[in-house]
């Protein structure tokens, strides 16, 4: 169950432990995400369960509908374990959970919450039978209320390993992308890529001047394009296809992270500060520290120039220091501990 | 009768506070029971009492609308609409765009949260009949799924699709609210 954060890393995250989990073990997937369909490529049901955001409802009037939804869900599905991925366990998972004492809850709290946040949240550990924290490169640096807490922890989870990492020329076709020339990665969410004042235009014009091809994650990025020279990269998991490109300029929020770190991608990372809780300077600022990634502070076609350059000198080095402290994927210990809890 | 500005004020003010909403929550539970005290909190906090006030979004073709929250909220029943789903949408919206009278909350049987973005419009989602394999009755469960809506959303009614557009009796009743207008009472 995966609460609607702003990209995909809480559905993410579920797919990394469910992937690792028995083949004998039934997965069934009810997400606030409106990308929840994926999950379906992997084999799995799923429902959809929309968001206060999604719905522009108040959270007071959203959390009753939030608990009908789930006592009617968890009632009909019967599972004998939930995890939840989230930062804020919604009120109703504590009814949900006196409903049906039998089922077992897990909640899956990654890391990295900027300080003095969501303590309140810590309270809620006590409506679940474990708490599993999926680790972070630059735990460190956190200085977060759950930083302290008690959670059995493992290492950063992704859903791909650099083993699975597609051939260059490969991931290029499975993208549509060119087979030659160096091609760079823009990864900021929405923005207008003719504006050079935004951070999507300012990447993209210092790319083109570091005479790089341009992609974006974004379609309607890429179909507003003066020129019609940027590629839109729509696949999920995009991942195994990161070896598609040159250089990757992301938003440094949990998946994009531990996934470019883990499978040695020169980037340049730009924290996203107007996320609510997610920490994403401390990260982008540990990773930079250690020599393992840009950090971009201000987004702009001469800081990125400047950022490209170092990437396209040193890019390789300093992914390669990054995968040298990698201390493997923690999603098979995540899925180990569910079994554990399942069973106990 | 109508409540005064600043007591419209305050309640707008009450109802998009998370906080104070929570608190007025309790008040209602605690003068349940109470015809007078009800009556008074209904004027106060729902003053056009045919429509209750129910924050949720509108869409896009009422962009830039003031007070959208007072606007009835219509559940569009399009489940089994398959490959007409683009054309009641577009009907939704040129309805929408018309009457400026109603607020569409979609129920569907296929993920199809693009099309509904793309108008802006909220969206249920129900497991497909092919694909059910629990006990009990597909059927009862989409009939519970409508009566969840209709309370949680404080849904007006249910327009149902017939042959990929809206049945005609819904579609007369929205057409309606171009000029039959509820919510704003004193007008009537």
């Amino acid at each position: 169950m995966s609460s609607n954060g702003a990209g995909m890393g809480h559905l993410t995250r579920l797919l990394a432990y469910a992937a690792r989990l028995p083949e004998d073990v039934r997965r069934y997937v009810l997400s606030m995400s409106q990308a929840v369909p994926v999950v379906a490529q992997y084999g799995y049901r799923y429902e959809y369960l929309p968001s206060a955001g999604s719905l522009g409802m108040a959270a007071s009037a959203w959390q009753p509908l939030f608990e009908e939804r789930l006592i009617e869900t968890i009632g009909r599905v019967a599972p004998d374990l939930v995890v939840f991925d989230g930062t804020h366990p919604y009120t109703g998972i504590d009814a949900a959970r006196a409903a049906f004492p039998d089922t077992r809850w897990v909640w899956s709290r990654r890391g990295m919450w900027k300080p003095g946040l969501n303590v309140d949240q810590l309270a809620k550990t006590s409506w679940f039978d474990e708490v599993i924290e999926p680790g972070d490169l630059a735990a460190p640096y956190d200085e977060g209320a759950s930083a302290s807490a008690l959670a059995h922890r493992v290492g950063p989870v992704t859903l791909a390993d650099r083993d699975e990492l597609l051939p260059r020329a490969e991931a290029r076709a499975r993208l549509g992308l060119p087979a030659d020339g160096p091609i760079g990665l823009i990864a900021l969410g929405a923005g207008n890529i003719n504006d050079t004042s935004g951070d999507v235009g300012a990447a993209a014009a210092a790319l083109r001047a570091a005479g790089c091809a341009v992609a974006v994650t974004q379609v309607d990025i890429a179909r507003s394009a003066v020129g019609g020279d940027v590629h839109a990269v729509r696949a999920y998991p995009l991942a195994p296809c990161y070896s598609a490109f040159d250089v990757v300029i992301a938003a440094a929020g949990y998946n994009s992270f531990h996934e470019l770190l883990r499978l040695g991608i020169p980037t340049a990372f730009v924290p996203n500060r107007h996320t609510s809780l997610d920490d994403q300077d401390a990260r982008a600022r540990y990773a930079a520290d250690q020599g393992w990634s840009v950090r971009l502070e201000h987004v702009t076609v001469d800081s990125v120039s400047q950022a490209l350059w170092r990437l396209l000198d040193h890019g390789r080095e300093m992914a390669d220091r990054a995968v040298a402290a990698d201390p493997g994927n923690g999603a098979a210990a995540g899925a180990a501990r569910l079994m554990e809890v399942l069973r106990s | 009768m109508s409540a005064p500005n600043w007591l419209k004020a305050t309640a707008r003010t009450i109802r998009n506070s998370d906080r104070l909403t929570s608190a007025t929550d309790r008040v209602f539970g605690a003068v349940q029971g109470n015809r007078v005290l009800v009556d008074v909190a209904t004027r106060v906090f729902a003053w056009d009492a045919a429509v209750p006030v129910v924050f949720l979004d509108a869409g896009k073709p009422l962009a830039g609308l003031a007070e959208p929250e007072r606007l009835p909220i219509i559940v569009i029943d399009a489940i089994g609409a398959g490959d007409h789903l683009d054309d009641v949408l577009a009907e939704v919206s040129d309805l929408q765009a018309e009457t400026r009278g109603f607020r569409p909350v979609l129920l569907l049987d296929q993920p199809a949260f693009g099309a509904a973005r793309a108008y802006g419009y909220p969206v249920e989602l129900v497991i497909p009949e092919d694909e059910w394999d629990f006990a009990g009755e597909w059927a009862d469960y989409v009939a519970r799924r409508r009566a969840m809506m209709l309370a949680r959303y404080r849904a007006w009614t249910i327009v149902a699709v017939l042959d990929g557009r809206l049945e005609p009796t819904g579609r007369r009743l929205l057409a309606q609210l171009a000029d039959y207008r509820p919510w704003e009472a004193r007008k009537i």
